[in-house]
């Protein structure tokens, strides 16, 4: 691109650093035969703190003769610049327009980003659907995971990764040259690409024997690529520290969770893998702070070991150590003190649910004992803001629920005061926070209607009536559309790409940022296309009936499933599957967990 | 001791603002390893500070700062260790070790020079640049709208410009030589004064300004 031109662009929005690139690592090569876009649907600061995409980037670079570029949503300003100067939509590395990619991948982590995907198309001069793409189009694919229910975005990918992406995007890329190669086709690539394990190719869901699509796993996360050279950003970012990723799976079981449902089974790298990806990471990008990431660090089986090995070691270099995602009953009382010491990071807990009965509902097994003691901790430890997350909407959930978490809050008030003034840190900040709960497929809770709208507002004003005169209790309160756009999304069908179609014409962008978020606009495309909200949240589904996602076999089976909602319904929990097999897997994949 | 060095900025990296070029540098430092002081307090950082900032988007030749280390370095192992660590767009010249008690070079910044070049939306002459320069440079007041506490306030920045050479005007592209003063509570906004002076002739300019150097009162320093 021109650089006057680029510079004329860049002078016309806020924050031009999202566009320019040129950071610390980032990968440059001068010659490459594919050319591969990783593309992330939200903007800059949030794309960057991806950590999948900061693998699949180092993976992609890594193979000989393919180039992996970054290209995230242009911000509104940035799309009106671009649209007013007649330009097409840039990569950062080399500001290669996206059109000219022979690989587009992109990266959906939350259903609410759609909306930007086809922004991203919209200014290469992509059509939409798949079907309108002719053999000059890019090859363009998917994956993250949301893909475990593909639907409502099938119509505009060629091909859809379910599961790991470290060594599947590999083999697509693989395939994609020996077709180029070959003088192959699109729709032979396509036939190749649907023998793939973890690929779906939409076009030929029931051809050919491509009637159910397994999830890919990476078993061996110990010898998988990792990040390589973490990119250092010249602008603040999410997540702005190295990021390891302790371990991947979660054996816990809460029924309200699907991240705990499609990443199993758990697989841990080693503690002296970790301790030198740390250092490594540190000594390559200058960070000062470190991150240790999974779904649940405090089951890290070597976590006692390892905390304070990466403490020491970070502590000499002046790198504090953030723990993100602790289960209350995690056991870090001593690493709680000296986490303090050296930077002080947020602690929060997630209680989830306001009362034991519906905690064993979700199978969220912490006790209110548990949390007490982990506050209680925290505060002798020097922390005097904690953060408390619940969600409203539950199955199951009553009045005394919600009322529940009121109590709960002033309990750990209480916890607080009990202390004398001496030893407790100044300034008591309980930040409640209450989401809306979405029912998510491949969970237990799949087949649960969405409490509407009016109900949920009923729910928050109980709650902060119970909250008043809390002593150092905030409440956070949100109340939105957007969940309900979720819970359509996330257990959506087809019928809903041509609704994200309308809802993108009518200027839907950004729709899980505020200020941008146009419910009457996305209440209109619903209408448009003669579907309802209702029927894909609000609906209670019968467990026999066939659903969008039948196709996509996650491992987990619809049996077990089935068998945990049918516990929850009686309050019975289940057991953490490090004590005992739990029998998620079929017979047919045993062989993958080895807790099994 | 301390070190004092200037970094120049060119490229796509004008665009970090003076904020994050804080944490680059930072950044560049802790991976040359170098024996940085920190502060006191509970959120320790490097002590580094610089004579002024840079605005977003302009490129420079010469942005001094200085950095307080723990250890005796010369310059030229900090220029090196550092240079092998600074991301594209960004490299150091002119290092100096200095006295821990020399006077901030904030305190001593006095001017500094501008290389400004101007792309417009349609062919200019050589006289109607001359003319629109002329007319606001012979007047006691050039009025732009600053952003203050208070909200936006109407200034006059005329006593800040030394002075304004149209060096060359060729087509749509224009560039000037500008020079003005620079000090710790603030100095001359450069883009702004090309806007008071050549809006009348175009809007919609694309103006690019370089910080060719800057000018201390201490003779220390250039």
């Amino acid at each position: 691109m021109d650089k006057v031109i680029l510079d004329k662009l860049l002078h016309q929005v806020e924050k031009p650093t999202r566009y320019v690139g040129g950071e610390w690592n980032m990968v440059e090569k001068s010659e490459a035969g594919t050319h591969f876009a990783l593309c992330f649907p939200d903007v800059y600061e949030i794309g960057m703190s991806h950590l999948g995409s900061k693998i699949l980037y180092n993976i992609l670079n890594g193979m000989d003769d393919v180039y992996c570029e970054r290209v995230y949503a242009p911000w509104t300003d940035m799309e009106k610049a671009l649209r007013d100067n007649g330009q097409p939509l840039f990569s950062l590395e080399t500001k290669r327009s996206l059109r000219d990619f022979d690989i587009i991948g992109f990266s959906l982590l939350y259903e609410m980003c759609y909306t930007n995907i086809l922004t991203m198309l919209d200014l290469a001069g992509i059509p939409f659907f798949a079907c309108e793409r002719g053999e000059d189009m890019p090859l363009i694919f998917c994956g993250g995971p949301c893909t475990v229910n593909p639907e409502p975005i099938a119509p505009f990918m060629d091909a859809i990764v379910i599961g790991d992406g470290e060594d599947v995007d590999a083999e697509i890329v693989r395939e994609y040259r020996k077709a180029k190669a070959e003088g192959r086709s699109k729709d032979e690539l396509l036939q190749r690409l649907a023998k793939l394990e973890g690929v779906y190719v939409p076009k030929l869901l029931g051809v050919d024997g491509h009637d159910v699509i397994t999830r890919r796993i990476c078993k061996d996360l110990e010898h998988a690529e990792y990040i390589g050279k973490q990119l250092v950003p010249h602008m603040g970012i999410v997540h702005d520290r190295v990021a390891i990723e302790v371990m991947r799976g979660c054996t816990r079981g809460c029924r309200f969770c699907q991240a705990g449902y499609i990443y199993r089974p758990v697989r841990q790298r080693s503690k002296e893998l970790l301790l030198k990806q740390a250092k490594e990471l540190v000594d390559c990008t200058g960070y000062d702070e470190v991150s240790l990431l999974s779904l649940s660090t405090g089951d890290y089986s070597q976590l006692h070991e390892l905390l304070p090995q990466v403490m020491d070691c970070m502590e000499q270099k002046r790198v504090s150590v953030a723990l993100p995602s602790l289960r209350i009953d995690s056991i870090l009382k001593d690493d709680l003190e000296r986490m303090q010491q050296v930077r002080k990071t947020g602690l929060t807990f997630a209680p989830e649910a306001g009362t034991q009965r519906l905690r064993d509902v979700i199978n969220k097994n912490v006790t209110e004992e548990d949390l007490l003691r982990a506050v209680g901790d925290a505060f002798e430890a020097g922390w005097s803001s904690v953060k408390l997350y619940f969600m409203l909407g539950l199955p199951t959930e009553t009045d005394e629920d919600i009322l529940g978490i009121a109590d709960l809050a002033r309990k750990v008030s209480a916890v607080y005061y009990a202390m004398p003034k001496e030893k407790r840190q100044m300034g008591l900040r309980i930040s409640v926070s209450a989401s809306t709960f979405v029912p998510k497929p491949f969970t237990p809770f799949q087949w649960v209607p969405q409490c509407s709208l009016e109900e949920i507002r009923r729910k928050q004003m109980l709650l902060k009536n119970a909250l008043k005169g809390a002593r150092g209790v905030e409440y956070h309160c949100h109340l939105s559309q957007l969940s309900v756009l979720e819970a359509c999304f996330s257990r959506g069908d087809r019928r809903l790409a041509d609704v994200l179609v309308s809802a993108y014409g009518k200027g839907c962008r950004f729709d899980s940022w505020d200020e941008h978020f146009k419910p009457q606009m996305w209440a209109e495309a619903f209408e448009e296309n003669g579907v309802t909200m209702e029927e894909y949240a609000n609906r209670e589904r019968s467990v026999d009936e066939p659903l969008p996602w039948d196709h996509i076999d996650i491992v987990v089976t619809k049996d077990y499933l089935k068998k945990e909602y049918e516990k929850a319904l009686q309050g019975t929990t289940t057991d953490d599957c490090r004590k005992k097999c739990n029998g998620c897997f079929a017979k047919r994949y045993e062989d993958y967990c080895s807790l099994s | 001791m301390k070190i004092i060095a200037a970094y120049h900025k060119a490229g796509a990296i004008a665009y970090t603002s003076h904020l994050d070029v804080q944490r680059t540098l930072q950044r560049a430092f802790r991976r040359a390893d170098l024996p940085l002081s920190y502060s006191q307090g509970f959120n320790p950082h490097p002590l580094v500070s610089f004579a002024t900032a840079l605005a977003t988007g302009y490129t420079s030749d010469q942005e001094w700062f200085e950095v307080k280390l723990s250890q005796e370095m010369t310059a030229e192992e900090f220029m090196e260790r550092v240079n092998a660590q600074m991301p594209k767009g960004m490299w150091l010249s002119d290092a100096f070790t200095a006295a821990d008690e020399m006077e901030t070079l904030s305190k001593l910044v006095q001017s500094a020079r501008y290389d400004v070049t101007v792309h417009f939306s349609h062919e200019v002459t050589q006289e109607d640049i001359n003319a629109a320069v002329e007319k606001a440079l012979d007047s006691q007041e050039i009025m732009i709208m600053k952003k203050t506490k208070g909200g936006m306030k109407n200034t006059n920045i005329r006593p800040q410009v030394m002075s304004v050479v149209v060096k060359q005007v060729e087509n749509t592209v224009a560039r000037f030589d500008i020079l003005g003063e620079l000090t710790v509570t603030g100095g001359l906004r450069v883009e702004p004064l090309l806007h008071a002076m050549l809006d009348g002739i175009d809007p919609e300019m694309l103006i690019l300004v370089h910080r060719a150097a800057m000018y201390f009162e201490d003779a220390r320093l250039p």
